[in-house]
């Protein structure tokens, strides 16, 4: 009678590398091959080109998605965010990804806002503690 | 000793030595309307360059409502996608270079603090400089010509990551910055399918740079998308004369001969870009393959 083994180590280990080529291939069919086998000028002008160029390719595809998701999240139109992912290259996906809250976005007025609410809390504390007398009906505690 | 302190950022005097005492350039002023500050400051740096663009239109490629605001990187995929190359600014010395050369300088600042609620990050298009009274000139906000010290400037730019570009059509080079810097922005116009004008920036790179193999194989690769494939294989061919080692262009010179019906010589090609290594290894055995499958092996 044979009694149950585990797998020898090898076997467990091919098991995991052919799950996981299984899983990439099915991202990479996803992946839009935009000219099967030329190497793009970005590609070949990267200071230091990222190793795999296959992984590469798919970092950078699940990096747009990521992009695009955020985008919409922030009241980006739908067909809007997909045209502006399309623009960006691998490196610049990279940097956006995950980081869209914490970028700085030029145009907020934060300071603006925090100014004018910081000038009205002293105006009123100044008003109530009877060091100013601007707001007739509001004054000092008699 | 007061007045003789150096404002910090300040460019050194060898640096400026070179450069005229004032520089003014012509770009022309759009109000920021609320929030609209990166819109508009593409705009004018677009409209400086030849492109017809208002804020208004803009806002729609860059613009993102939640953040009210819009993101450095959005600006430089948005200019590409006019057919313009972003090219990026690093110190306030190239950045005075870049007016003196007559090149508007589209910049991030910070304008507030660095913290959540007290931060104000804010685009403008920088226009002009006067070294006698230390300022640049700003198209800032609603303000035109707006006059900002050196030292207050480098500390509000340098506070928002420091982020600047000159926004330049294909046939005009940055007065800073080496090949790689232009072909690396010139580069991201492939993304936008803009192939004409990244052609043009790579051959105005090589009028420049003409021994430089990465410019001659970039040109490659803008003929061989615009389906000018005797081109691309001169092209990819002075790449690999230039730089033997060039994995990159002894595999884009295989796909071109196979497309030529040249199966031989593509199938010597891509072998030597295989036998190079490197990253681009699997697209060389890719090649490889598609030559094999379309030919039969030998």
């Amino acid at each position: 009678m044979q009694t149950f083994r585990p797998l020898p180590d090898r076997t467990a280990g091919r098991l995991l590398a052919a799950a996981l080529i299984a899983s990439f291939c099915w991202v990479g069919a996803l992946v839009p091959a935009a000219q099967a086998a030329v190497v793009t000028s970005q590609a070949a002008l990267a200071a230091s080109p990222a190793g795999d160029a296959d992984r590469a390719e798919v970092r950078a595809f699940l990096d747009r998605a990521e992009v695009r998701a955020q985008l919409e999240a922030l009241g980006v139109d739908a067909d809007e965010a997909r045209e502006r992912v399309a623009l960006l290259t691998d490196a610049e996906a990279a940097q956006l990804a995950g980081n869209l809250d914490q970028l700085p976005a030029g145009g907020s007025a934060g300071l603006a806002v925090a100014i004018v609410a910081l000038t009205l809390v002293v105006v009123v504390i100044l008003e109530l503690t009877g060091v100013i007398d601007i707001f007739p009906k509001m004054g000092p505690p008699r | 000793m007061l007045g003789c302190a150096t404002p910090e950022g300040l460019p050194v005097s060898a640096e400026t030595a070179a450069l005229p005492e004032s520089a003014a350039v012509s770009a022309p002023f759009f109000a920021g309307e609320a929030y609209q500050c990166g819109p508009a400051a593409l705009a004018m740096a677009l409209a400086w360059s030849g492109v017809d663009a208002q804020p208004a239109s803009l806002a729609a490629e860059v613009f993102v409502p939640a953040r009210k605001g819009s993101f450095a990187i959005g600006l430089v995929a948005a200019a590409r996608a006019h057919g313009r190359v972003p090219v990026p600014i690093e110190t306030l010395a190239e950045l005075l270079a870049e007016l003196a050369a007559g090149h508007p300088v589209l910049v991030l600042q910070d304008l507030g603090l660095r913290a959540p609620l007290l931060s104000r990050p804010h685009f403008a298009l920088a226009v002009g400089y006067d070294l006698a009274s230390r300022e640049l000139a700003l198209h800032s906000g609603d303000i035109p010509r707006r006059g900002v010290a050196f030292a207050p400037f480098v500390r509000t730019w340098e506070r928002a990551g420091g982020f600047a570009v000159s926004v330049l059509p294909p046939d005009v080079l940055p007065a800073v910055g080496d090949a790689q810097r232009w072909l690396g922005a010139a580069s991201g116009l492939e993304q936008a399918g803009r192939w004409p004008e990244a052609e043009r920036a790579y051959r105005t790179a090589i009028g420049r740079w003409p021994d430089h193999a990465g410019a001659w194989l970039a040109l490659g690769n803008a003929a061989l998308a615009q389906g000018r494939l005797g081109e691309a294989e001169e092209a990819f061919r002075r790449a690999t004369a230039l730089d033997p080692g060039a994995a990159a262009a002894w595999n884009n010179l295989a796909h071109t001969l196979a497309a030529r019906g040249r199966p031989a010589e593509a199938r010597a090609a891509a072998r030597r870009a295989l036998a190079l290594g490197g990253p681009h290894a699997a697209i060389a055995q890719q090649t490889l393959d598609e030559i094999d499958a379309a030919s039969g092996p030998e």
